[in-house]
């Protein structure tokens, strides 16, 4: 859980956030392996 | 995310920066105050950064949630080096010393067995109680009830 809350959380407190996009979001799912149909955004 | 306008931006990261400052909300007089606007222009901002997914407001226009903080109590109090908070579930107690980048720990209870659990983050690690996270909501799904996710 560690490994996916660092980036899913990472650059949110920057005054230069502009969102994410689902694709984004789906990258750092996938990147970490949750691959499931559970985790998928797009 | 484009939908947005500048001021909705600015009003996000003025209840960010409240909540990582302090652990509350800020009120929505203080947010308009401080950006120089009025309640009524920051209430519309923050109906538009609920509809984008990026904060949650409670009916009368205050903030509900701005994860992973919660302008609540909730199961999950967070202790940092410079504050406590409330998070809005053990996903996101561990994501405040995720987004501070600092230490925290959250001491809750099991949802099913209502063990004891301490659990959170120092120097980068995780540390202390084993415990499986369940997660009820595909992610999709998280923001048509978020008070629920």
């Amino acid at each position: 859980m560690w490994a996916l809350v660092q980036p899913w959380y990472g650059g949110r407190l920057d005054e230069g956030w502009r969102g994410r996009s689902a694709e984004e979001a789906q990258a750092i799912l996938d990147g970490i392996g949750l691959t499931g149909e559970f985790w998928r955004l797009v | 995310m484009s939908a947005l306008e500048a001021l909705d931006w600015a009003v996000r990261t003025r209840v960010y920066r409240g909540f990582a400052e302090t652990g509350r909300a800020p009120e929505v007089a203080r947010i308009a105050a401080d950006l120089g606007s009025t309640e009524h222009r920051v209430r519309a901002g923050l109906t538009r950064l609920f509809d984008a997914h990026e904060v949650a407001v409670h009916e009368d226009g205050s903030v509900w949630m701005a994860n992973p903080f919660s302008a609540v109590p909730t199961d999950y109090p967070v202790r940092t080096p410079h504050m406590s908070c409330w998070a809005n579930c053990a996903w996101d107690a561990l994501g405040v010393p995720a987004i501070l980048g600092t230490d925290g720990w959250t001491r809750t209870r099991c949802a099913e067995s209502g063990a004891e659990l301490d659990f959170g983050v120092e120097g980068g690690a995780l540390v202390g109680d084993d415990a499986v996270i369940h997660l009820l909501t595909p992610l999709r799904d998280a923001w048509v009830d978020i008070g629920f996710t």
